[in-house]
């Protein structure tokens, strides 16, 4: 990931790249739902994330080489913070304040490829067939696990997860064939 | 990818596995492409949820596509411009809208579509005496299923010999003749028949019915006309002519008692 396109902050040496705000929009929920793991508040989760974000941009040397490493590198510096986190209670920077302002995630802020996608992840979800709609309703809006779902639907576990798994598939296909 | 894994790719995604399962899952991810994409997928349809699900996953709405829907849809995408025409979609398409042409015939076909037949090759009239030309050019286009032409001689020989010694025979075969070529199909189904000819057709049976003292020309010209009242689906007219035709109790009276039972059958 090559920070070609920055932008500095004068009132900070912080150099943010569109690229990380792009990384932050579409991770933040992502790194948010692993700090949360942890069984910490969702105000200590934030600042867990946020000063990795800001500790990793601070670092003008450090390359990715795509958007999923930088997602799975703060993923796992997350998950290891959060461990460490637990124990020594919260620590907020300065830089916390002014990612937080910068990178708050909006809806609007969706431009061109990504909300074409999401237009498409939308009407793929909306025309699936009526159970499958409500598995993943149950699993990713309302948050239930395998065994709550399974359990709502009077379905067993395993049929919900391969269920579950086809679903996705399903998804995946139709969201290739509108070249995403 | 198994099963197992993206569904707990999903429950990593929605932090509800430790952060050491996460971390070793991570590990996975990072070594396997096909993994990390589907972290993708999953992490789209969360920020989905998360931010517009009110819109998505609407509560107490019709959710889901209803079958028939679905097969509209999966129906229209077959001749999408940008690609080629799938075989078996074409069969089934095909498959569907024979099935949906053949309930269509059967929602059309008249109730009384199975009484109304007439054997053609069961006639045949020979003439001798004035106008036997007409007669027998008449007689002639008649077997080459020309009814059309055959019934115009007719015509001009009963015009030209209204009160000959032919003439309730020829009305008779008018009358015939008019009702064989009152049906009308597409592609042999959906049949239907021409009002104005199987009205003409009982026009001439109902003459030589008039003109006749031969009970037999009789009790034949009462059997095709209740056969023409039942092409106009007139269930009524159609009964009262096979009544007669039961009383006269002739050759004909066995099969009329059997028609009438079977239109009786069949229900107002």
């Amino acid at each position: 990931m090559s920070d070609t396109v920055a932008e500095k902050d004068p009132s900070t040496d912080l150099v943010w790249s569109a690229l990380w705000k792009t990384a932050y929009q579409r991770y933040f929920r992502l790194w948010m739902n692993l700090a949360r793991s942890a069984e910490i508040s969702d105000d200590d989760a934030k600042d867990v994330v946020q000063n990795v974000v800001a500790g990793i941009i601070a670092e003008p040397s450090r390359h990715f080489e795509s958007l999923e490493h930088a997602r799975n590198y703060v993923a796992k510096s997350v998950l290891n913070r959060v461990k460490a986190h637990k124990a020594r209670g919260s620590r907020r920077c300065a830089w916390e304040d002014d990612v937080e302002r910068r990178f708050a995630v909006n809806q609007a802020d969706y431009e061109g490829d990504d909300r074409v996608r999401r237009d498409a992840l939308r009407r793929a979800i909306r025309r699936l067939p009526r159970r499958d709609f409500n598995i993943l309703k149950m699993r990713f809006y309302s948050g239930f696990t395998l065994a709550q779902t399974g359990q709502l639907l009077s379905m067993p576990i395993s049929t919900v997860a391969s269920r579950e798994a086809v679903i996705l598939r399903k998804i995946r296909m139709k969201l290739r064939k509108n070249g995403f | 990818m198994e099963n197992l894994k993206i569904n707990t790719i999903v429950d990593m995604a929605q932090g509800r596995l430790t952060p050491e399962e996460s971390l070793q899952i991570l590990e996975g991810i990072d070594r396997d492409e096909a993994t990390s994409a589907d972290l993708e997928l999953v992490v789209d349809i969360i920020n989905l949820a998360s931010e517009s699900g009110g819109n998505v996953f609407r509560a107490g709405e019709r959710t889901g596509l209803s079958w028939w829907r679905r097969l509209a849809l999966w129906l229209s995408r077959i001749f999408e411009n940008d690609r080629v025409l799938h075989p078996v979609g074409v069969v089934s398409v095909v498959l569907v809208v024979l099935a949906m042409i053949l309930g269509a015939n059967a929602l059309w076909t008249g109730p009384y579509e199975e009484l109304t037949g007439i054997d053609g090759t069961a006639f045949e009239w020979n003439a001798r005496g004035p106008g036997e030309m007409d007669i027998a050019i008449a007689y002639q286009l008649f077997t080459k299923g020309e009814y059309d032409e055959s019934v115009l001689h007719l015509d001009r020989f009963l015009r030209s010999h209204p009160n000959g010694e032919l003439v309730e025979y020829m009305h008779y075969s008018a009358g015939v003749v008019y009702l064989l070529s009152a049906r009308r199909t597409i592609f042999t189904l959906f049949p239907s028949y021409s009002r104005l000819k199987v009205t003409a057709g009982l026009q001439h049976l109902e003459c030589a019915i008039a003109r006749t003292s031969n009970p037999r020309l009789a009790e034949e010209s009462r059997y095709l006309r209740a056969k023409g009242f039942l092409m106009l689906g007139q269930k009524e007219a159609a009964i009262a002519e096979l009544d007669s035709v039961r009383t006269v109790d002739g050759i004909r009276a066995q099969e009329a008692s059997q028609t009438i039972a079977r239109i009786q059958a069949i229900g107002p």
